[in-house]
């Protein structure tokens, strides 16, 4: 810097005018996105805030409105119903998207290894369960497994002699959203995956094998953590996705048998609106559903170290 | 020429009373209105119907130019989706908005309504030419609150056994009277993975499972309330009907049909798929549709199945009830009772019958030689009987029954699909069913209906 003796290099004050202060505020330039995201998201967010703390009742119009403190809170996480809501929240979204990563991870390296010139139409074809609807794909599903009607149980009774009804049964229901959220959200996971693969350099892994390692060995301690930040994007992003379940709990089952697949948003939805009007309890467990979706993709951030680079 | 219209002629021939009678009906909904409305006193008035689509609503729309020629009025029909039409309506009532004069409500929606105050009280401007004893007692009952009429019905059901005649023809078997011998049928009926027994609803809802898991509930002596409201569903006779409910769909339903529907009952047995279903009569047309069913001329029709305390048919009503916001001293209110009456008169009824609608409210109707020349005999003294012995409170005509039922609805069906036992399942809903009347204030407060079995 001194080798360009006393020649000033960009914004200085010899050259330029010097500005107010704020206006170099590194706040400026976002600010009208802050203030739009602000206006449209904020308010319904604090009134949803405010709900959640007075007792609002639509069907009991003439009940006296008073703040009630944390008890719409203690009735969501102490109440039987509210509780197994979350457990199934963190059920279903853990593990779709683990069974997504895996899933997008294997059909990534099988595109990329024994697709050849037919990886781009493979790709495309892959992608197909993204651009379906949650809702056509929910009414799909619960059509195929239709036990009187569905090819899946005719199949599976023309092998076994037995009709099942794979969503009769509180795990199989469970296993059926996790399966369809999986079934919808892993070709994500494989454009992600596959992109990543493809850009990995190859020398790494032709060292190896030079040196003996076996093709999965190389894979597996070698390319994969080559992979790692790749992975941990594609599982903050299948996160955020697969636990945005609605269609298929509400549509597939509804929720059922019983209780078993009610998470927490079908839980909101029938404790405000279809099943009883506790507006406020439903507020409630709504901001309990937003922390909780916070803390799960800070932990996400954390375990992933997505921003941590492999090899330097 | 002559060949090809000799038959036509003789054709004509043969259809010609029976346009005339189709005729003649509709010139009675006509002529009826000097019965209901003065001509020409409403104009200016406007009414707005806030309702769904069902046969029976679009048939009035369909004939509303009638009223507004004849009395001046304007009326708008606003048609919701099913689900979204409740809260259109609790919205407008709740704010006074004034948006609506009148709602389209089911039966089960009167306590509610009426209690808030929503719904304007009808029995002083009933007219004499709406024959109101005509109406099916238990739907007059199930529209009034408290002694006080609060809405008129467009259409009521009943639930009634469905049998396939050629099935149980075939094991000689005679037609079930009582829940054991139905359980007894639905058993040898089974032919897996060919037919099945029955079919009957599991999916969790007030108006699911809840609706026809009643029968059984009652049919075995279970109460819902004590006379404190305390519930009183987890008794050992509910706990035995729930059991008896559960043991029927486990030993001769489909598989997984503890989780079905109302759409997946009626498609089962219309397909052919299962032998019996406890129904509502509103899929009488389904059934002997040839476009929708493989079993049509081979149902049989009965009353529901009695239990050790004998048979009770479900029943549900949709009618039309007019807006607290509209104020009785005004021509408004009028013009809108006046339109309600003449909506749901008998001469309606008699004409949309005609025009093959069915799911009659009115005696007269139900024993019309009409209703005999287009429906199964068997099926008609199906209803008139089950329309007898219904109750009023078979459910709780009262304000918090929607949010009730759902509850139970939600309990019951992990017992139908075998994850937990009625014991458990009813204890945990009685638990939730307390709680939320004590936050409601009305636990421990007296019960405002009679109870079908008033020793509890």
């Amino acid at each position: 810097m001194t080798a360009t003796g006393g020649i000033a290099i960009g914004s200085s004050p010899r050259l330029a005018p010097r500005r107010r202060s704020w206006l170099r505020s590194p706040w400026l330039v976002p600010l009208p996105g802050f203030l739009l995201l602000a206006v449209l998201s904020l308010p319904p967010f604090l009134y949803a805030l405010y709900l959640s703390f007075i007792n609002v009742d639509i069907s009991l119009p003439n009940n006296k409105v008073h703040f009630v403190g944390l008890a719409n809170y203690a009735q969501v996480l102490g109440s039987p119903v509210g509780q197994h809501a979350l457990l199934i929240t963190l059920i279903v979204s853990f593990g779709s998207t683990a069974a997504a990563i895996v899933i997008g991870l294997v059909i990534a390296y099988l595109i990329h290894l024994f697709a050849g010139r037919l990886d781009g139409l493979v790709t495309v074809l892959v992608l197909i369960p993204l651009a379906v609807s949650p809702v056509a794909m929910a009414l799909v599903f619960s059509l195929m497994l239709d036990p009187l009607y569905g090819p899946v149980p005719q199949i599976v009774a023309f092998l076994t002699g037995a009709l099942i009804a794979p969503t009769g049964t509180s795990l199989g229901a469970l296993l059926t959203i996790i399966f369809v959220q999986t079934w919808q959200w892993s070709p994500l996971a494989v454009i992600l995956l596959l992109g990543g693969i493809k850009s990995l350099p190859i020398e790494p892994i032709e060292a190896a094998m030079i040196d003996g390692a076996s093709f999965w060995r190389a894979l597996w301690h070698i390319h994969l953590p080559l992979l790692r930040p790749l992975l941990a994007v594609a599982a903050i992003f299948e996160f955020i996705l697969c636990s945005q379940v609605f269609a298929a709990t509400e549509l597939l089952t509804n929720g059922g048998p019983g209780n078993a697949t009610v998470d927490l948003s079908l839980y909101i939805y029938k404790i405000g609106i279809s099943e009883s009007s506790q507006v406020s309890v439903a507020a409630a467990a709504g901001v309990i559903t937003l922390i909780l979706g916070l803390i799960s993709t800070a932990v996400w951030l954390k375990v992933a170290k997505w921003d941590v680079q492999v090899y330097q | 020429m002559k060949y090809t219209s000799l038959p036509a002629f003789a054709f004509s021939l043969m259809l010609l009373p029976a346009a005339a009678y189709a005729q003649d009906y509709e010139a009675a909904v006509k002529s009826s209105l000097p019965d209901f409305a003065q001509a020409n006193a409403f104009s200016g008035v406007t009414i707005n119907v806030a309702c769904r689509h069902l046969p029976a609503m679009d048939f009035i729309e369909s004939h509303k130019a009638l009223f507004e020629q004849y009395t001046g009025a304007k009326i708008n029909f606003t048609d919701y989706p099913e689900n979204d039409l409740r809260s259109h309506i609790v919205a407008d009532a709740a704010n006074k908005a004034g948006g609506f004069q009148l709602y389209c409500l089911d039966d089960n929606y009167i306590p509610l309504f009426a209690s808030n105050k929503w719904v304007q009280p009808l029995d002083s401007v009933i007219k004499p030419a709406y024959k109101i004893d005509d109406l099916f007692d238990s739907l007059k009952s199930a529209y009034s609150w408290q002694g006080k009429l609060s809405g008129l019905p467009i259409y009521s059901e009943v639930t009634i056994l469905y049998y396939r005649k050629d099935l149980l023809a075939a094991k000689n078997i005679a037609v079930p009277k009582t829940i054991a011998e139905l359980e007894d049928a639905a058993v040898k009926l089974k032919n897996a993975p060919r037919t099945y027994g029955i079919a009957l609803r599991g999916l969790r809802g007030e108006g699911m499972n809840v609706y026809t898991w009643t029968e059984w509930l009652r049919s075995y002596g279970g109460d819902f309330l004590g006379p404190q409201m305390q519930p009183v569903f987890n008794s050992p006779e509910a706990i035995e009907g729930t059991e008896h409910y559960a043991k029927i769909i486990h030993d001769a339903g489909p598989p997984g049909s503890g989780t079905w529907g109302w759409p997946q009952v009626s498609s089962s047995f219309a397909a052919g798929r299962v032998a019996m279903t406890v129904e509502s009569t509103a899929f009488y047309p389904t059934f002997n549709d040839p476009k929708q069913s493989n079993v049509v001329g081979n149902v049989g029709y009965a009353v529901v199945p009695a239990g050790p305390k004998g048979a009770y048919p479900a029943n549900y009503a949709i009618g039309l009830a007019v807006a607290a916001s509209v104020d009785p001293s005004s021509k408004a209110f009028t013009a809108t009772s006046d339109f309600l009456q003449w909506a749901t008169s008998q001469q309606m009824e008699f004409a949309r019958t005609a025009q093959g609608i069915g799911n009659e409210d009115r005696k007269s109707v139900n024993q019309s030689a009409l209703l005999k020349s287009k429906l199964d005999p068997a099926y008609i003294e199906a209803v008139s009987e089950g329309q007898k012995i219904t109750k009023t409170n078979y459910r709780p005509m009262i304000p918090q029954w929607r949010e009730m039922g759902d509850i139970i609805g939600a309990h019951i069906e992990s017992v139908f699909t075998g994850s937990t036992t009625a014991k458990d399942a009813l204890d945990a809903a009685a638990a939730e069913v307390s709680d939320r009347f004590k936050t409601e204030g009305v636990l421990n407060t007296p019960r405002q209906y009679e109870e079908l079995f008033p020793s509890n």
